[in-house]
């Protein structure tokens, strides 16, 4: 049967690739950018979007308009793989100043999840693979202005783990600093809304690091202390 | 070593499909499947300067289809059960290959852990040591899961009856 069996994994394998039509790397992007535009024209209007736009945030240089739904071939025709552009505009220097006060991992592998960006007034993370752990959570935002930060337990739900506001600063801005405990394996969310100061100019970044030491960033990138559901 | 040079497009034309019947074979739903699969790489675009970086940034974006597939599915579930009570026959019979509808259904009886290992062993090419550390569990309780899921697929399936020990699972 074992054989049997691999034959027939191999046959839906097959069948199913032949049947599978991908919605495409290109909508994929035209996905995250609708968000991102959201996220922004929500909070900061017209002004700042046209702005972030202006600026190339989040669109590749070679594309002018929206992609359509459903075209797995529309990838980049231009020889070399396509890769996500590092966008450009002023903004980003403030978020590469950010990124660059995080922890290094080479040193600190106990620093996970980190990322950076800009200050949006609506910005939103679900970390999906948190282990259970107690973290120090540090958030920096360089600029001016404030960013007010909520990390929530879960997926959903409104269970906050820590919460406080983050003061931007050049240079070095002392970060936000929350001890967060996540009490089991799962999603946690991360809340950031900046001011009108911060919106759209100022960068941020944030990282956690376990407090035990137990948690550490995986040879593949994910953490890789994580201990999913219990079995059935 | 980080791959400076990772290509999104590429990542994603080359794994979109396997994740997919992975999760087609997991969820018994094609669609499902590749909602959740195009979801975990809009998540991974997202954050693609960093995950870029990543030695294996498949292996990320394979984590998280499963963890959106797994919450999917626990809050399916419940709908699920009651529909297939409603409705025994289920619309897969129309498909092109009774084999295929015959091993979802059989997949679908499984328990969930079983189910997950089966296919991450069979269509995702893991073995017992990696499903081992996916699940957070010992590699003989990944054997054992392995050898129940077969021992009920061959039941279901009609064919001869699995001599396979646990042991022999790579």
């Amino acid at each position: 049967m074992t054989d049997e069996l691999g034959k027939r994994f191999a046959d839906l394998r097959r069948d199913t690739l032949g049947e599978i039509v991908a919605p495409g790397a290109p909508k994929v992007r035209s996905t995250v950018r609708r968000r991102r535009g959201a996220a922004v024209s929500a909070g900061a209007g017209f002004v700042v979007a046209a702005m972030l736009l202006g600026a190339g945030l989040g669109t590749r240089p070679d594309a002018g308009g929206d992609y359509s739904a459903g075209s797995p071939a529309e990838a980049s025709s231009s020889g070399g793989p396509p890769v996500m552009p590092e966008p450009t505009g002023s903004e980003l220097d403030p978020v590469r100043a950010a990124g660059g006060l995080l922890a290094d991992r080479s040193k600190t592998p106990t620093s996970i999840n980190a990322t950076n960006g800009v200050v949006y007034p609506d910005y939103e993370n679900h970390l999906n693979d948190m282990p259970a752990d107690t973290y120090r959570f540090r958030f920096f935002c360089v600029g001016a202005g404030t960013v007010g930060v909520v990390v929530k337990q879960g997926n959903s739900g409104d269970t906050v783990l820590g919460a406080g506001n983050a003061t931007c600063a050049a240079g070095h801005p002392a970060p936000l600093e929350l001890e967060i405990h996540q009490p089991s394996y799962g999603y946690l969310r991360v809340f950031a809304s900046g001011d009108a100061r911060s919106n759209g100019r100022a960068g941020f970044a944030f990282e956690f690091l376990s407090e035990t030491g137990r948690t550490g960033f995986g040879p593949s990138g994910p953490p890789y202390s994580f201990s999913p559901s219990p079995s059935n | 070593m980080p791959n400076e040079t990772s290509s999104f497009d590429e990542m994603y034309a080359a794994h979109y499909g396997d994740l997919t019947v992975q999760l087609y074979a997991y969820f018994g739903d094609r669609q499902e499947a590749q909602d959740v699969v195009q979801e975990a790489f809009c998540r991974a675009y997202a954050r693609w300067r960093t995950m870029s970086r990543f030695d294996d940034p498949v292996a990320w974006v394979r984590r998280v289809a499963w963890n959106l597939a797994v919450s999917r599915w626990r809050r399916k579930r419940t709908v699920r059960t009651f529909l297939r009570r409603q409705r025994p026959v289920e619309p897969q019979v129309d498909g092109p290959d009774p084999d295929r509808v015959a091993l979802i259904a059989a997949l679908a009886t499984l328990p969930d852990t079983q189910r997950r290992a089966t296919v991450l062993h069979y269509l995702g090419d893991l073995s017992v040591a990696e499903i081992a550390e996916r699940e957070g569990v010992p590699a003989g309780t990944v054997k054992s899961w392995l050898h129940r899921a077969r021992q009920s697929l061959a039941g279901q399936l009609a064919g001869p009856p699995t001599s396979t020990s646990p042991k022999e699972i790579s």
